[in-house]
């Protein structure tokens, strides 16, 4: 059976199927005996001091950490008390109006502002491209390896 | 052929030994612990530490190592109990944390092994002594825990869990990460080299 062990009990039914009678049946009736003596076998006890050193553990170790659901919850909370406030700063005194005028400015600079970079780094670009180059693959390289050794780590 | 391959066991007693509540074992005293009872998370540890430490000790063979793992499978299981999924059993989960650090103290010991394997033989002792030893000699069972020494973990483990802690094939499962349609076969390849290494035995 070594051969073509089954990794399925699929696999294990057609290749007991696969055995003539009489050497199916006595391998059948030698594993039913082994059985019988497996099923008498019991797990041992731990040591007698066992519930004692793992509640000493516990009492020792940080408080459990909070569930999924609590930090979700807690992230809700948090956003929506962040958003509430920006709101309410903008709209002070404006009315409702000012705070979507407040909006449509932050959408307007905003695009000023990525116009800016985008012209910085096309300057920076054209006069030093070599060493701009390097300097992102060095940095590409070192956090690659850093994340390497952090994995390593990890494992 | 499934029946064939049932062989003669009668159905698992599966949590035979556990208190049930709601349908799921331990769950008011895990949500009893969730508040921050201890004798509530005593009693649970009380409740599953004998299959916990056993099956520690099966993969392992070491019972220093072993009561190290499990307690630390239970510590774990404390820190997270507010992860823990209600319609878990609660002492397969505790299982799988403790499989998990066995199998990982496994992969990071360098060299296999060296202990006398009978010497383990006799701190795997029986459940209820009197009633077994009247039903099979104690050489037997001491060979028989010897034979099973000598084979891998995976092996040893799915043998105890099957024939030792009477667990289903299901239950199995959930603690190995495997896939249910394996178990019977693993258990067949399992014993098939348990006789093997009980035949060549003096």
């Amino acid at each position: 059976m070594n051969d073509k062990d089954p990794k399925t009990d699929a696999e294990l039914d057609a290749l007991l199927a696969a055995l003539p009678n009489d050497e199916r049946d006595e391998l059948l009736e030698e594993h039913r005996q082994l059985e019988k003596d497996l099923l008498r076998l019991a797990d041992p006890l731990p040591p007698a001091d066992f519930v004692h050193q793992v509640m000493q553990k516990v009492a020792a170790a940080p408080a459990p950490a909070m569930s999924p659901r609590d930090v979700a919850m807690a992230v809700v909370i948090t956003v929506a008390t962040f958003g509430a406030g920006v709101v309410m700063f903008l709209s002070h005194g404006a009315g409702f109006e000012g705070v979507g005028l407040t909006f449509a400015d932050t959408f307007v600079r905003a695009r000023e502002l990525f116009i800016g970079v985008g012209s910085a780094l096309e300057t920076v670009w054209r006069t030093a491209a070599v060493p701009v180059a390097l300097g992102l693959a060095a940095m590409l390289g070192s956090s690659v390896l850093a994340l390497k050794k952090l994995g390593k780590v990890a494992a | 052929m499934n029946t064939a391959l049932e062989l003669s066991l009668p159905d698992p007693l599966s949590l035979s030994m556990m208190a049930v509540e709601e349908g799921v074992p331990y769950l008011q005293e895990v949500r009893r612990a969730r508040r921050g009872d201890s004798d509530a998370f005593a009693q649970l540890v009380r409740s599953i530490q004998r299959p916990v430490y056993g099956i520690c000790l099966r993969l392992l063979r070491s019972d220093a190592e072993a009561s190290e793992v499990a307690q630390e499978a239970f510590l774990r299981a404390y820190q997270n109990l507010n992860r823990y999924d209600e319609s878990r059993p609660f002492d397969l989960w505790v299982m799988a944390i403790a499989r998990n650090l066995c199998l990982d103290l496994l992969r990071r010991r360098s060299r296999m092994s060296t202990e006398d394997v009978s010497e383990h033989a006799n701190v795997l002792p029986s459940g209820e002594a009197s009633l077994e030893q009247t039903a099979i000699d104690k050489q037997e069972k001491k060979s028989l825990e010897e034979a099973m020494g000598t084979l891998s973990a995976d092996d040893r483990e799915v043998l105890a869990l099957y024939y030792v802690q009477r667990r289903t094939t299901k239950e199995i499962a959930e603690v190995m990460n495997v896939a249910p349609g394996t178990i019977m076969a693993r258990l067949f390849r399992a014993r098939e080299k348990l006789r093997k290494v009980m035949q060549a035995k003096p």
